[in-house]
């Protein structure tokens, strides 16, 4: 049996009233005088039994009374077995130990907030519950005691990854009942964007709330740099994100950036909260990965944001060598001029392959290269050949140029060699022809795949090399009369590219189009990431846990919207109710109420010391 | 005229006298009262005896007028009557501590004087001898039985001067009473009787023996007869000190029942040994019971 309003069983100590009060009448007599007490002796005798039983019928009647109305009052419920006994309960709780828990308010953390609540839900937590604890962040780890958590709170927060192995968790539990109750600050930023389709409904997930310390909150959430490729006078890019609503004071007066670079001068940068990204100069010495803690000084309630390490990766640029065949009068006549401006534009992006030329009439040394090109060169010393082979196998890149300069006679060795994916038949055959199908699907392709990018169909050869690809060769793009404009092949570990123009105007005015500056950067790219060739390209890297700089964003997400984005269901109705504080638990009625029958005992029982009182009276 | 009729209606109130403390106004208003609702006179049979004539002297009573004569001899002679002294009426009233209970319109001792007091009064106006014995363990004060004038105020200053108080021992009373009682008479005794039975019945039967008409009025107080209907009480005995704890609604019907037993047998055995027999509460108008003892005592006679 069970009941909906225990507290009043504290009620049971108004038995001791009956009893204060019997004891206190049993004490009270008014004197009365009489001639004689013979007669009233007599009449003692002949019914003291009868009177004992009946004071102590009366005060056990009494005391009925009073515990009867007090059970009523506590209303008791037959408890029927069912699975939601409490004996059939898992409870996992869950506490979110995130950085945007370490926000401190009057002198307390969030955490702190947090894990005042977590003893507040172990300690009504029903008896026969079984319950585990966790913590989570990034990811959910089980903990013996939430005692144990004191470290900093850090990490990002992703609720769907901590929902999601709790659910787990408590699937491998052979309780019926399951609940997960999540202590959090209902953060924005730890929702994933799409509701989680394979969430267990069976699952009930309580929330217990904590407050943001703050309501607003600056903190560096990126730290770039534009380009991973060295350069004397480079730049890294601070970019410090504002959410809320600070306050005047903080918008208007600069804010410090400091940067420290491991042995290294600090550097200063001042500027308004407004500003938002603050380019700081450094000078990196050379290629290698850079360390270092970037930070400013705010008056907000989080910290743990204001300083941030990161790292940084500075690398050498790809070197291509151009050989050029065709040398000209001036450098803007020369076969490679074009070539060379476009591989000399400087990268914005880290994605992006960093290129240094260098330039020479013949193969020159090929140590520290990564990619060749000929130019329109006429032919090759078979010395050079062999070493163009060697560089290529190893892992080098090759692009040909074909133009007027070359015989298909003299490039047999290169056919021979492997060095050409192709059988050169006759040179320069005038047929204008637009490009018209190219492999988006091949990497070195891939960006045209979209026309955004760059349109290659507006290429347009006037005249073109005639060109029979090998089997093993592969047609990159070729011209509407299917003749192949790219060709690309293999030798060793090395990648070979074959075009069947030059790579000036002589033949086409595809320099002139905007897609050749990205086509040449992207090939040449794809020629340079052969396996084993030094220089690959690496993105460049910033803030240590950049996923951590999303929790920046401390704004918090109603609940009843938290649990729709998260697709977990709405509240539990026990939940519902306890937050309702106009309406507890003992305002909805039971089924199994048994306050009927202890109303009819009540009044039987009223009735019975009525009639016995009055026995007595009379 | 309203003048002239109050003291009718006194009479005809005669509890209105109950209420004093005088006790000759008491004695006054109860007999006349009773007397004034009487069909029958009670002075029939109580002749008076004729005694010699002498010459009318201013203030006389004219009823006493010998007119017979006066037609004779011209001259205005009274009659002279010889009082009737032929009774003596022993009035017996317990004076022990138990008379002092009063749980009702008043306490028995009281009730008790008041009716000796109505019945001496009653007596004496017809020329019975009345004498009063104030009886306790012994008995601790009398007033012989007389018809001079003044033996009214003496019995009343009697019953004034007494407190009651002590232990009860009527039988050893009666036997004293007896050695001052020589000439027969009616023995009236007023006592709640609280004593052996036994005892009390010899010396009652003693009286008889030498010739007494007894009578026994029995005189409780309203909760010696029947408890209060709820309370809880501490009663204590007013002779011997010793008190009980009880619940009078619980004890009341067999504490009832106890007395009614008492009280009956105790009325069997004076029928049975010729003792007359009244009983009444103090909260028993004092007329109906003068009205009872006259009754009672006309079937003496």
């Amino acid at each position: 049996m069970g009941l909906i309003n225990a507290g009043i069983l504290a009620g049971l100590a108004t038995l001791a009233i009956p009893v204060a009060i019997h004891l206190l009448r049993s004490r009270q007599y008014q004197p009365a005088i009489m001639g004689s007490l013979r007669f009233l002796q007599q009449a003692l005798q002949q019914n003291v039994r009868w009177r004992r039983l009946q004071n102590l019928l009366l005060l056990l009647l009494r005391l009925l009374i009073v515990a009867l109305l007090t059970l009523l009052f506590a209303r008791p419920f037959l408890e029927k077995p069912n699975p939601e006994a409490d004996d059939e309960l898992h409870v996992l709780v869950l506490l979110d130990t995130s950085a945007s828990m370490s926000g401190v308010a009057f002198g307390t953390a969030n955490l702190e907030l947090a894990q005042e609540t977590a003893q507040r839900v172990l300690t009504e937590m029903p008896e026969k519950a079984r319950v585990t604890l966790a913590t989570f962040a990034e990811e959910a780890r089980e903990v013996e005691t939430f005692e144990d958590v004191d470290v900093e709170p850090v990490g990002h927060t992703d609720y769907g990854a901590a929902l999601l192995w709790g659910a787990t968790r408590l699937q491998r539990s052979e309780r019926a009942r399951k609940r997960i109750i999540l202590i959090t600050d209902l953060q924005e930023t730890g929702v994933p964007v799409e509701p989680m389709k394979e969430w267990h409904l069976d699952t009930q997930v309580v929330i217990e709330s904590v407050p943001q310390a703050g309501t607003w909150n600056a903190g560096i959430d990126r730290v770039k740099q534009p380009t991973p490729y060295a350069r004397k006078d480079a730049l890294l890019e601070v970019n410090i994100a504002v959410f809320g609503s600070p306050p005047e004071a903080e918008v208007e007066d600069d804010v410090d950036v400091l940067m420290e670079i491991e042995d290294r001068e600090p550097a200063k940068h001042s500027g308004p909260l407004s500003t938002r990204t603050m380019a700081i100069p450094w000078h990196p010495t050379g290629p290698g990965r850079y360390t270092g803690t970037v930070r400013m000084e705010t008056g907000d309630a989080y910290a743990w944001d204001d300083v941030r390490p990161f790292s940084i990766d500075v690398k050498e640029p790809m070197v291509v060598h151009l050989v050029n065949g065709e040398p000209g009068q001036t450098r803007f006549a020369d076969e490679t001029y074009f070539l060379r401006q476009a591989l000399a534009v400087p990268v914005t992006d880290a994605q992006q392959v960093a290129f240094e030329t260098r330039e020479s009439q013949e193969l020159g040394d090929l140590s520290n290269t990564a990619v060749v090109a000929l130019c329109n060169v006429p032919f090759l010393q078979q010395a050079e050949i062999t070493r163009l082979r060697t560089f290529v196998q190893g892992g080098g890149g090759l692009a040909v140029f074909l133009g007027d300069a070359v015989e298909p006679d003299d490039y047999e060795p290169l056919l021979r060699a492997k060095l050409i994916p192709g059988t050169l038949k006759r040179g320069k055959v005038a047929v204008p022809r637009r490009l018209m199908t190219w492999d988006a699907a091949h990497p070195a392709l891939a960006l045209f795949s979209k026309r955004e990018s760059g349109d290659l169909s507006r290429i347009v050869f006037r005249d073109v090399f005639d060109v029979q690809p090998n089997e093993k060769a592969v047609v990159l793009a070729q011209l509407d009369n299917d003749r192949p404009a790219l060709i690309g092949g293999r030798l060793g570990k090395g990648r070979i590219l074959l075009v069947t123009n030059p790579c000036d105007r002589e033949w086409s005015d595809w320099p002139a189009e905007r897609a050749f500056l990205p086509l040449m950067r992207e090939l040449f790219a794809f020629l340079s990431r052969g396996s084993g060739v030094p220089g690959e390209p690496a993105a460049a890297l910033g803030l240590n846990a950049p996923d951590s700089a999303r929790e920046t964003d401390i704004r918090a997400l109603p609940e009843e919207e938290f649990r729709a984005r998260l697709g977990i269901g709405a509240a539990p109705v026990e939940e519902l109710v306890q937050q309702d504080p106009q309406e507890g638990p003992e305002a909805r009625a039971r089924e199994d109420e048994i306050w009927p029958y202890l109303a009819l005992g009540l009044l039987a029982a009223l009735m019975l010391e009525n009639t016995l009182a009055d026995r007595g009276r009379s | 005229m309203a003048v002239a009729e109050q003291p009718t209606k006194w009479l005809e109130d005669p509890d209105l006298f109950m209420s004093m403390e005088d006790l000759e106004l008491v004695a006054y208003g109860v007999v006349e009262g009773a007397l004034h609702g009487l069909h029958r006179s009670p002075y029939i049979g109580f002749s008076v005896e004729f005694d010699a004539h002498r010459e009318y002297q201013f203030g006389d009573d004219l009823r006493y007028v010998n007119w017979n004569l006066w037609g004779r001899t011209d001259r205005l002679y009274i009659k002279q009557f010889k009082a009737d002294t032929n009774l003596n009426l022993y009035l017996l009233l317990d004076t022990s501590g138990s008379m002092l209970t009063d749980h009702g319109p008043t306490a028995k001792w009281r009730y008790g004087a008041r009716a000796i007091a109505a019945l001496s009064f009653l007596s004496l106006r017809t020329r019975d001898a009345t004498g009063l014995f104030l009886l306790q363990d012994h008995v601790r004060g009398h007033v012989p039985p007389r018809v001079r004038p003044g033996q009214f105020h003496e019995i009343l200053a009697a019953l004034t001067e007494t407190e009651p108080t002590g232990s009860t021992d009527i039988a050893r009373a009666l036997e004293e009473t007896l050695e001052l009682c020589r000439r027969r008479g009616i023995v009236l005794l007023v006592s709640d009787l609280f004593d052996n039975e036994d005892d009390i019945l010899r010396s009652l039967s003693a009286l008889r023996y030498y010739g007494h008409e007894v009578i026994v009025l029995h005189l409780l107080d309203p909760w010696e007869h029947t408890l209060p209907t709820r309370g809880q009480y501490e009663f204590r005995d007013l002779e011997t000190g010793e008190t009980v704890r009880a619940h009078a609604g619980s004890l009341r019907e067999s504490y009832g029942q106890v007395v009614q037993d008492w009280r009956e047998g105790l009325r069997k055995r004076c029928e049975d040994a010729g003792i007359d027999w009244l009983a009444c509460d103090t909260d028993t108008p004092l007329r109906e019971l003068l009205i009872d003892y006259l009754l009672k005592r006309a079937t003496l006679h």
